[in-house]
């Protein structure tokens, strides 16, 4: 090789090692993306979706990951829609992949929208419903021709929630707005105090829409109407919330990011009870038979059962040697089992963790490189 | 410790900034200019130490000096910082200001990264960055739309249904000219591997800047396009741009064989039987180039090593330092 050429590599390589240092890690932090079947999970994290089973081994068995072939331009970190025999996901290459449930195979995708998946598409009839880092809302027909979009001015990210004909919609732009499933067109919008980076809670008992966010505030809404119903700060003592609230036995239990749950009357808002933070918080409250769990930053879970103010039991998650062990993902419930995704290795790495509802461990998941 | 003394201010000024002016592009266009104006006593004795250093090279007594004790590095070390204390020359006087400027523009850059949060992750963290005193709900989110652009996206501009990356070409452009302005003329006859790898580093730079534009959000390559546009500006209010031969496409060490003198205006001329490039004054005496003899006891060694002078970029700027005269 000619001088010449050697010297134009070092170069290129130095240029590269030198904006890619400026560029360092993953190009957008995001945290993992996690849904659950009885038989299988399925979790979105960096360049894959992986397809785990085997529940009843202490270590889960790799089904399948899409794509095999990483692509670094296409993370990949919206939950899964399990539709099916299909498993519909979208990436940061702008692609929804519609795939095989058995295989992993791509079936076909749809690459109608300009901007990243970061929320999961919902199922609604003969529509799949999700939004997009474009600030659109994509309604999709099984066809795969679009039945209509609506836009607003932030990038959407969270799920929409769809019941009594109208499609419900948390808002960066401090908006909780209301569809007509059939059109996309408004049907109504309430302001709220702050931005939503959650999806809002609904209530078939109470026809009642729940959502917090960054205005450090929870609020109720009528789901039919759009009508405000309450809003309350829990006396000043609530910080900002970035998870969806649950309900359980009759109370509205909210995180809060200071780690704070607090529990409040689903028709009036007043403040129930309190249980007092104890770490860092992003990810929202899991709603369990007769409970709350609720994980820390730190990898911390907690179970509170019963009505009961201290916790029923408390887990570390830990893996192996693993010391930077992060959840920011809220956990979900599948078959009598609570599945909490952390991350690790700087970030580089996902770990799923199921538990049952006494808090013992049963199975953990990791992929392999 | 960096992110809080450095990245967390910078965020917060950059985040009021936006509040200020309603617009995130806008903030960011603000906020580079305003670094970039705080720094540039750091960068202008940055460029004028390099150049005191590029000068030295060419510096007959150093050359001398280099073939005295070149094969002695510890006595050349030692004469080379009496000849540095001599000429007034702070060996790390462009070490300095670089190093002091580097967290900077890392800061600078990593603020506008972390402003622009596009999932909730880094929402999160820029909510957690933001100063009590400021009314985070005032602040977030912020509106990413600039022009035509989504600065949280990478940028296209469409036009009759083809995305055309306009800002990734303009960033292509002033890396270029950027790049050009900032490589010191090489006084080498370009075949030395200086010469070849500031080629290469000339043409490769502009493409990579401009991959990374075309890939990463618009944000990001609108704050490379606006570094690139101020640090040409600076160089040429120092007058170290030369336009005419900005966009010549050849050897990078290459220049006009006839450059103008300083007072005169006259081109100067190569002394055919030395070699040595001369040049008229308006007084009508001739000035060596410094470059080619310094003073009159070197004059007579030096010509009868003297090569022809090669063309050489170098000529062109190095026209405004005074010359000795024989």
């Amino acid at each position: 090789m000619k001088k010449k050429s050697l010297i134009k590599i070092f170069v290129l390589l130095l240029a590269a090692g030198i904006l890619s240092a400026c560029a360092a890690g993953p190009r957008v932090a995001t945290i993992p993306g996690i849904t659950a079947t009885a038989e299988a999970v399925y979790v979105s994290y960096g360049p894959h979706i992986y397809k785990a089973t085997g529940f009843e081994a202490e270590k889960l068995t790799e089904a399948w990951r899409f794509p095999v072939k990483p692509n670094v331009n296409a993370q990949i970190n919206a939950p899964a829609l399990i539709d099916g025999e299909r498993v519909i996901v979208g990436d940061f290459a702008k692609v929804l992949h519609v795939l095989d449930d058995k295989t992993g195979a791509e079936t076909t995708n749809f690459t109608g929208a300009t901007g990243w998946y970061q929320a999961q598409a919902v199922r609604d009839g003969d529509l799949v419903i999700v939004p997009n880092n474009d600030k659109k809302i994509y309604a999709i027909k099984d066809s795969g021709e679009i039945a209509w979009t609506y836009e607003t001015k932030y990038a959407y990210l969270d799920n929409v929630v769809v019941d009594n004909g109208l499609v419900y919609v948390a808002q960066q732009d401090k908006k909780l707005v209301a569809l007509d499933q059939t059109s996309g067109t408004e049907k109504w919008s309430v302001d709220f105090t702050g931005a939503l980076p959650s999806a809002p809670l609904y209530d078939p008992d109470t026809k009642a829409l729940y959502a917090g966010g960054l205005g450090r505030s929870v609020s109720a809404v009528d789901a039919i109407t759009g009508k405000l119903l309450w809003t309350s700060n829990a006396d000043g003592r609530l910080a900002s919330i970035w998870g969806t609230p649950v309900m359980v036995d009759g109370n509205l239990i909210v995180s809060d990011e200071k780690g704070q749950l607090i529990a409040f009357d689903p028709k009036t808002g007043a403040v129930r009870w309190n249980i007092e933070g104890s770490g860092k918080t992003m990810a929202g409250p899991l709603a369990i038979p007769g409970g709350v769990v609720v994980v820390t930053e730190d990898g911390t879970a907690k179970a509170y059962k019963d009505g009961a103010l201290k916790p029923t039991w408390t887990q570390s998650i830990s893996y192996e040697d693993k010391k930077d062990i992060r959840v920011f993902t809220t956990p979900i419930l599948a078959d009598d089992t609570v599945i909490i995704a952390a991350q690790m290795d700087r970030n580089a790495n996902v770990l799923l963790v199921g538990f049952d509802l006494n808090g013992n461990q049963q199975w953990t998941f990791s992929p392999q490189k | 410790m960096f992110e809080t003394l450095i990245v967390q201010p910078f965020t917060n000024i950059l985040l009021m900034i936006t509040m200020v002016v309603k617009n995130f592009g806008v903030a960011i266009i603000l906020f580079t200019v305003l670094i970039k104006l705080l720094t540039y006593p750091l960068q202008r004795s940055q460029i004028k130490s390099t150049q005191k250093m590029q000068d030295l090279q060419n510096d007959p007594r150093f050359k001398k000096m280099k073939e005295k004790y070149g094969d002695d590095k510890e006595r050349f070390a030692q004469e080379q910082m009496k000849l540095y204390k001599e000429l007034g020359i702070n060996p790390f006087g462009s070490c300095l200001p670089t190093l002091i400027q580097f967290p900077i523009i890392i800061g600078l850059y990593q603020a506008i990264m972390k402003a622009m949060a596009t999932t909730p992750f880094e929402l999160l963290n820029l909510e957690r960055l933001v100063y009590p005193f400021l009314d985070v709900n005032k602040i977030l989110p912020i509106q990413n739309q600039f022009l035509w652009m989504d600065l949280g996206q990478p940028e296209r501009l469409n036009i009759f249904g083809i995305g055309i990356p306009v800002l990734t070409i303009l960033v292509v452009l002033t890396s270029f000219v950027q790049s050009k302005v900032m490589t010191p003329p090489s006084s080498g006859d370009g075949t030395d591997q200086a010469a070849a790898m500031t080629k290469s580093m000339n043409l490769y730079m502009p493409l990579m800047m401009g991959y990374f534009a075309y890939s990463l959000a618009a944000g990001l390559a609108l704050y490379f396009l606006v570094t690139n546009l101020i640090t040409i500006a600076q160089y040429a209010m120092m007058g170290r741009v030369d336009w005419s031969k900005m966009f010549s496409f050849g050897s990078n060490t290459a220049a006009p064989s006839v450059v103008r003198g300083p007072s005169s205006g006259k081109p100067s001329q190569v002394d055919k039987s030395s070699g040595i490039r001369i040049i008229e004054t308006t007084g009508g005496g001739k000035n060596y180039d410094a470059d080619d003899v310094s003073s009159a006891s070197d004059a007579k060694n030096v010509e009868s090593e003297a090569k022809p002078v090669k063309p050489s970029a170098r000529s062109a700027t190095k026209m405004q330092r005074p010359k000795r005269k024989r």
